[in-house]
């Protein structure tokens, strides 16, 4: 009797996941129609600060540990990735101080392949950085993150050759849509939600619960954390290539540590550890962004003329952040997630048919 | 290189260092109680040279007194910073203390942005710090005199509060031993206020010297001094004064060193000190003077 | 074959000697207490049997294999699970991801099985939540099944820790102080649930206690440790009456008579 229900329950769950994800897919088909291409924009940004935001929060929220590197494995994925869609024709007018090494000069490939490229490399720096630093612990660990990220981008800076130095990459063609960022965007929640809730996810749970206590379920530390660095920094770097594509122009300094900045409030005000909050905080934030510009444009109010504020929105931002961290303690959501169970509970008469993980 | 040159570079290379050094305490002091890194540290240095700006530009105080305006106002605002900031979170895990570090820093950051605007701004230098000497084909600029002797100064009178006075013994008790040290009455908030009131202090009279040496400043101008000086505090020990001074002293040289021995990698000396502070962090976490 | 051999362990911290010459070979089956006074090294002997802290000298073998070198998650894979002094569960998880988590080292999917739920993992997930619910009846837990771990009373977070131990599939159990905290009766309580699981699951079991009389009852053999020396092995009869036993524990505590 019991097993029924729980097959049908999840059959159900399963029904109500793909609505979910129709109901998106409908929406960005709607919206890629009707919509104009300002506002487009803006929900692009928002699947891609989805991703960054999701990512981030399996290291720093799930993992428990801090990072501060994620503009850098972004940076990495956005140079990749350029470097391998580009024209040839492009590259030339590009590098026209020192021009690019073979044989980047000459290939190209689709965009598709080189996002999955760009989050490729982007994961196997993860690899080479996480390695060594992850006997480091809490603030430490956050240093030397923050401290790899600098470093990439310093590299980037000075290795024209390849990157062109501080001029940076203009006139990406701009492939990023709405299908490639929502797309990748529900990928990386259904990527990253299933593996929290599978064996993978609760051994990385509990090494953000008490380290010596895991290590002592046996839990090996070194592979679990590389492992949450590695899924973390992949889905960075696809991030920053479908970024990259999107704003058109990338130089190392977009990537600065102000852009990690940016996902870590996502990240907190939406609440470590939880993906629906990171979710939704992600969405509001790239909303808000744009919303905010008001402020940073002059503007006419009651006839007389305001000077705009440059750096206003990102003052705001940081005001919410400090709100979020010295009230709110656990962000938005708290840890916890808004899920579908919760959603059928509402609308459920027997309420205890259905209980958490049962 | 010739020696004059060398000796150029080396009396540059001390002077820098001393900047160091003075920022570097704060870092150090604050860690050595609170186990927190204040990120926002370097942008307190950022807001002193603005600080110091206004109160010339703006309220056209002689030198002297704006700089000793400066230096207060950002006391206060350390001050502020640890109320508002870090005090609230005493009891609450270190990622939290550690992620409001992180939104105070980029905080300061965007009000400085807001307030006095992004673009650069040409500090002002008195003609006192403007003279170059000339000796012996060695050409030095008075502020990299006045750097270290202000510096030594200032680090002497530190080296006397912590180690002489009786606010210094209670630093060093809680540093030791935060809990017992509550027991044994002393005043914890108290102290941790003047601990960021002494390590923000130091950090204003490191920054004017700075903006007197590199005089343009703007909003970001904190972070890569901030990271040098914290590297200096991670290598010499955090949470030791001797430690970030000998620390301050040697991050300073190899800046300059870099620059003047390998000019085609200057681009990469943040990195160099970087991946310093990276090694030192996994090979010899204690640094020189630290303890386990 | 002995399950464990420790062969004259001995750790150093600086120029402090922590423990020295332990030796104990534990068979098959059998339940010994490690008692001593405060401050005596049973714990740090514990770490040392788990990988925790690398001794200075000496070896450990579990079943005639040096695991000495072997890293903690290695050495609870070859089968010595424990629990901790002041228990530490991982307390934002729900009591069964507890349990749960100890099982992962035993997962035979793969990673991306895992991350793709494909049927062969999902039916090894079944597997693993049954075998958890199992063991949290055992430990009679079930009831709080979802509940998060940190919100248990004291006595039902150690019985969690040995459930969660359980959940490692250990051949040895070490067991450090599990009645800490406890009044006489729940310690009886205790010793004689230990007694069963040890039954229930084949087990052999090495358990720290401090207080000697809770062990007197359950453990067939007894090794008593001060300031890092064994001073006494046999019977608890021969170790009551042992006169270094009486001074070191008069020594440390009046009020053991």
């Amino acid at each position: 009797m019991k097993k029924v229900k729980k097959k049908e329950k999840d059959y159900f769950l399963f029904f109500l996941k793909i609505i979910a994800i129709l109901i998106v897919v409908i929406f960005v088909f709607i919206a890629q129609r009707n919509f104009d291409a300002y506002v487009i924009r803006i929900l692009t940004l928002c699947g891609i600060y989805v991703i960054l935001g999701v990512s981030l929060n399996l290291i720093n929220g799930f993992t428990g540990q801090f990072s501060l590197g994620h503009a850098g494995f972004m940076s990495i994925g956005a140079y990749v990735s350029a470097l391998l869609y580009m024209s040839p024709e492009l590259k030339e007018v590009n590098y026209f101080i020192t021009p690019l090494i073979w044989p980047f000069s000459v290939i190209q490939i689709p965009f598709f392949i080189s996002v999955i490229a760009g989050g490729i490399i982007a994961a196997l720096v993860g690899f080479l950085v996480g390695a060594p630093c992850l006997r480091l612990k809490g603030d430490y660990l956050a240093i030397v993150t923050f401290g790899f990220s600098e470093i990439i981008r310093i590299i980037f800076n000075n290795l024209q050759s390849i990157t062109n130095g501080p001029l940076g990459l203009k006139g990406l063609p701009s492939y990023t849509n709405l299908w490639w960022s929502w797309g990748a965007a529900i990928f990386t929640i259904y990527f990253i939600s299933n593996l929290i809730n599978s064996s993978y996810g609760r051994a990385l749970k509990s090494i953000r619960e008490d380290e010596a206590a895991a290590e002592a379920m046996g839990v090996n530390l070194f592979y679990h954390k590389g492992l949450a660095f590695v899924v973390g920094a992949f889905f960075a770097g696809i991030g920053g290539a479908l970024l990259g594509s999107l704003i058109m122009t990338i130089d190392p300094n977009t990537f600065s540590v102000v852009m990690t900045f940016q996902i870590i409030v996502i990240v907190i005000v939406g609440g470590l550890g939880s993906i629906t909050g990171t979710v939704i905080v992600a969405t509001i934030f790239a909303i808000l962004m744009e919303f905010l510009r008001v402020f940073e444009s002059p503007m006419n109010f009651f006839g007389t003329k305001l000077p705009g504020i440059p750096g206003m929105r990102m003052l705001i931002f940081s005001i919410i952040l400090m709100v979020v961290i010295l009230f709110f303690k656990r962000g938005l959501m708290g840890g916890k997630e808004f899920s579908l169970k919760q959603f059928i509970k509402i609308f459920s008469r027997d309420n205890r048919v259905i209980k958490e993980g049962s | 290189m010739s020696l004059n040159v060398f000796l150029q570079n080396l009396i540059n290379g001390i002077s820098l260092g001393c900047l160091f050094a003075l920022i570097a305490i704060g870092y150090t002091m604050v860690y050595g109680i609170l186990r927190l890194i204040n990120f926002a540290h370097g942008d307190i240095f950022m807001m002193a040279t603005f600080f110091a700006y206004y109160a010339i530009a703006l309220f056209s105080l002689p030198w002297g007194l704006a700089f000793f305006a400066a230096i207060i106002l950002t006391i206060l605002l350390g001050i502020t910073v640890d109320r508002i900031a870090y005090r609230p979170l005493r009891d609450a895990p270190r990622i939290s203390s550690l992620c409001s570090a992180i939104g105070m820093s980029f905080f300061l950051q965007n009000l400085a942005i807001v307030v006095f605007g992004g673009r650069p701004k040409p500090f002002f230098r008195p003609e006192f710090f403007d003279q170059t000497f000339v000796i012996s084909d060695i050409r030095i600029q008075s502020v990299s005199l006045i750097t270290p002797l202000v510096s030594i100064f200032f680090l002497l009178i530190l080296t006397y509060i912590i180690y002489r006075t009786k606010t210094g013994l209670a630093m060093r008790a809680i540093s030791k031993d935060f809990d017992t040290a509550k027991l044994m009455g002393i005043n914890l908030n108290q102290t941790i206020a003047l601990t960021f009131a002494i390590g923000s202090g130091l950090a204003a009279i490191g920054a004017i010297l700075w903006a007197l040496r590199y005089p343009q400043i703007f909003p970001f101008m904190g972070m890569f001094p901030g990271w040098r000086a914290f590297t200096a505090a991670i290598i010499g020990g955090i949470g030791s004064i001797r430690g970030a001074m000998l620390g301050g002293f040697l991050i300073g040289l190899m800046t300059i060193m870099i620059v003047a021995f390998f000019p085609e990698q200057a681009g990469y000396k943040d990195a160099f000190v970087f991946v310093l502070l990276i090694f030192v962090l996994l090979y010899k976490p204690e640094g020189i003077f630290g303890e386990e | 074959m002995s399950v464990l051999k420790a062969d004259h362990l001995t750790i150093k911290f600086g120029g402090l000697t922590a423990v020295s010459n332990f030796c104990v070979t534990v068979e098959e089956g059998e339940l010994v207490g490690l008692i001593g006074p405060n401050g005596a090294g049973k714990t740090t002997t514990f770490n040392m049997l788990t990988g925790v802290y690398k001794p200075t000298n000496g070896k450990v073998y579990l079943y005639e294999q040096d695991i000495t070198k072997k890293r903690i998650d290695q050495i609870t894979a070859l089968g010595i699970g424990r629990t901790f002094q002041n228990v530490r569960l991982f307390s934002e998880l729900s009591v069964i991801e507890n349990v749960m988590v100890g099982s992962h080292l035993r997962l035979k999917s793969s990673f991306f099985q895992a991350v793709f739920h494909t049927p062969r993992y999902t039916k090894e997930d079944e597997q693993i939540r049954e075998e958890a619910k199992q063991l949290l009846s055992e430990v009679h837990l079930d009831k709080f099944e979802n509940k998060v771990a940190g919100s248990l009373p004291y006595g039902e977070q150690r019985r969690l820790e040995i459930a969660r131990a359980l959940a490692t599939k250990p051949k040895l159990l070490l067991l450090d102080e599990p009645a800490a905290g406890m009044n006489p009766q729940e310690s009886r309580d205790l010793m004689n649930f230990i007694q069963k699981i040890q039954n229930k699951f084949k087990l052999t079991i090495v358990l720290i206690e401090h207080d000697m009389k809770v062990v007197m009852g359950i453990c067939k053999r007894i090794l008593v440790l001060d300031y890092g020396v064994t001073i006494a092995e046999g019977k608890p009869i021969e170790i009551q009456h042992n006169p270094e036993v009486i001074k070191a524990y008069l020594g440390a505590e009046a009020n053991y008579a």
